[in-house]
């Protein structure tokens, strides 16, 4: 009797020692998976098309897919990878803010259509006004057919993130947008006011979706145009690239250069503000291939706020430690760059880009 | 990299390369930078690149360069802070090198008294008032009217200048208490200087005939006391007009120097009346 009993819980002591080594190895096993799809998110970040990233340390400063994750939980992940992993930098760890404009400063377009980058520049003005004219076309289908920018064009928010707070997470994959009533009048489309009233839970749920849609667009196709467009348009828009590149003298190429050393660098970002309104921003971005150097989490549009505005909320973002360096050709960033006693870097040609080139390389920036 | 050493930057961008490298803290680099500039002179004069080298300065302990920096060049308003900060932290440095150890806030106050911050980085503006400027120049107009408000009065100047009524109370309390002492120097300063008028004139005749001879007693200035031991210290205390007489060592001539004693006696505060005195009793000994 006295033996059945001591068995008996001899039994038990194995079964929970048992029952222990297997929870820690589950434990290990999860460990090991989150390790793994990140190291492979990783490495796919690194082939990039039309971003090339320079000769960088071991540790990839960009971190495109992990990276928003990551600073939304905001350590969460954090603490269980950084044994093993570099873990990229916090908002707060961030030392230089580098705040661009978009355009005339890093694209050039305005100024092709205007015919003021041709006569400046000493170019063919027939020529330019094509091209711009090209690149404007292709700029509103991209934001009309795979953006929302119909249905969000009274609708424009500064940030991508700023209705994510009526999102409720559901599964996008086998959602229609065409139907789901989003426009009708009866779905409140038109009551999106700027003083920030907006009409019914359910419009501003559907209204989240397509943002939380566009920054899945965004993140899937930053480093692959082409594949957004398709043929026969991808082929359209490298020449387009092409010829845009050899009338500006490679103008674009050097902003890209510059975005690039700045991206190397672990405890530098690249911020955008920009007076377009958000979504054709974005489509922008994506054509002129600036996918790669600006994070979506990183674009700012002004137009409802105004620069300062804006400035203000990427200062709050990265806080007081980091120095911030604006880089523009107008008058709207200088003057609140000099306000806010921030550095301003002024681009009114591409020297003005290569220098900034340069002295990021001499380690001067 | 083997291209341009500087790279003309433009004057615009190094400007803003030595704002940014100085709000990074980055001061080593802010050091290569600037050496790697090319010796252009109007680039030197470039007020961010001259406080950029003025911070440099600072950081390397080098403080006569950077005292040279400071004074040399007017700087614009929105600079005068940080470079004010430079100027006395650089000052305080030195002096605790000196005292070999921490300054207190005494000591620091010596210092500024001692160094005072070159016009160049400060506007001449005393900033080291305990009410704002909006509220002293309020109560410096209405003490100008009057300087014996009612309690009613007071009450209202509170109310206007966002102080207490014993702020208000207190304030005109010792502003009447300095006046009155200001003004009790200012007169006695008056008489000072009447008598240096006299003396002066006098002086410097016998400037120019003591020198040719000692024999010159009765062009002995007036209210000199010909010899230092017994009141040195009573000389220091009467003005600079006595002493520059004093310089002159007139031979001591008995006869002379009772009148004009008196005389100045008479036009004088009771104060030098106090000085005098002595002066002269003295000098009668001596005479007899």
């Amino acid at each position: 009797f006295f033996r059945k009993k001591t068995l008996g819980t001899i039994y038990i002591y194995i079964y929970i020692y048992i029952y222990k080594v297997y929870i820690s190895n589950l434990y290990i096993w999860l460990y090991v998976c989150m390790y793994m799809t990140c190291h492979h998110m990783r490495a796919c970040v690194c082939v990039t098309a039309e971003y090339h990233a320079p000769t960088s340390p071991p540790t990839p400063g960009k971190e495109q897919e992990v990276a928003p994750v990551r600073r939304s939980s905001d350590g969460k992940l954090r603490g269980r990878k950084r044994a093993n992993d570099p873990v990229p930098p916090l908002d707060s760890d961030i030392e230089r803010v580098f705040i661009w404009d978009l355009d005339e400063t890093i694209i050039i377009f305005h100024s092709l259509l205007t015919g003021t980058f041709s006569t400046r520049f000493g170019k063919d003005s027939g020529k330019a006004v094509s091209l711009g004219l090209w690149m404007e076309e292709m700029i509103f289908n991209l934001a009309d057919s795979r953006l929302f920018f119909n249905d969000l064009e009274e609708c424009d928010q500064v940030h991508i993130d700023d209705v994510a707070s009526d999102d409720n997470g559901q599964d996008l994959s086998t959602y229609n947008f065409g139907t789901d009533g989003f426009q009708s009048p009866a779905g409140g489309g038109t009551l999106c006011l700027a003083s920030g009233v907006h009409g019914g839970v359910d419009w501003m749920r559907k209204l989240a979706f397509r943002y939380r849609r566009v920054k899945e667009i965004y993140n899937t196709y930053k480093n692959n145009v082409g594949g957004l467009l398709g043929s026969p348009k991808r082929e359209e828009w490298l020449q387009l690239r092409r010829e845009m590149e050899v009338l500006t003298d490679l103008w674009l190429t050097q902003a890209l250069k510059a975005l690039a050393l700045i991206n190397s660098r672990p405890n530098c970002v690249n911020v955008m503000v920009t007076t377009t309104q958000l979504i054709p921003a974005l489509s922008k971005v994506l054509l002129y291939g600036l996918g790669g150097a600006f994070p979506i989490e990183n674009i700012y549009s002004a137009t409802k706020t105004g620069k300062e505005s804006c400035f203000e909320r990427v200062t709050q973002r990265f806080g007081r430690r980091a120095v911030y360096v604006v880089v523009g050709d107008g008058v709207e960033e200088e003057t609140v760059a000099k306000k806010k006693n921030m550095p301003f870097w002024r681009v009114t040609c591409r020297a003005d880009l290569e220098a900034l080139s340069h002295a990021l390389e001499l380690d001067y920036l | 990299m083997s291209m341009l050493p500087t790279f003309g930057f433009t004057q615009e961008q190094v400007a803003c390369v030595c704002e940014v490298l100085q709000q990074g803290g980055n001061i080593e680099r802010l050091g290569r930078f600037l050496w790697s500039l090319p010796a252009c002179e109007h680039l030197h004069k470039n007020e961010s690149v001259l406080k950029a080298k003025a911070v440099v300065a600072f950081h390397r302990g080098n403080f006569r360069e950077l005292y040279k920096i400071l004074e040399s060049h007017q700087f614009s308003p929105h600079n005068h802070p940080k470079l004010q900060q430079l100027w006395l932290k650089a000052h305080y440095v030195e002096a605790e090198k000196l005292r070999g150890r921490p300054l207190g806030a005494v000591g620091k106050y010596r210092v500024r008294r001692k160094f005072p911050l070159p016009r160049s980085i400060w506007d001449g503006e005393e900033t080291s008032y305990c009410f704002k400027e909006k509220s002293r120049s309020v109560l410096r107009e209405w003490y100008t009217h009057n300087p014996y408000p009612s309690p009613r009065e007071k009450r209202e100047l509170a109310e206007a200048t966002g102080l207490t009524t014993t702020q208000v109370s207190n304030w005109f309390k010792n502003r009447r208490q300095r006046d009155r002492a200001a003004e009790a120097k200012e007169r006695e300063n008056n008489e000072n200087s009447n008598t240096n008028s006299h003396n002066p004139l006098t002086s410097s005749m016998n400037g120019n005939k003591t020198i040719l001879g000692s024999s010159d007693d009765d062009k002995t200035p007036s209210g000199t006391p010909d010899h230092t031991s017994s009141s040195p210290a009573l000389l220091l205390t009467s003005n600079s007009g006595l002493q520059s007489l004093h310089g002159l060592a007139p031979p001591p001539g008995p006869s002379a120097i009772p009148v004009p004693s008196a005389d100045s006696v008479h036009h004088h505060h009771s104060l030098h009346d106090t000085i005098l005195n002595p002066m002269s009793s003295n000098l009668v000994d001596l005479g007899s």
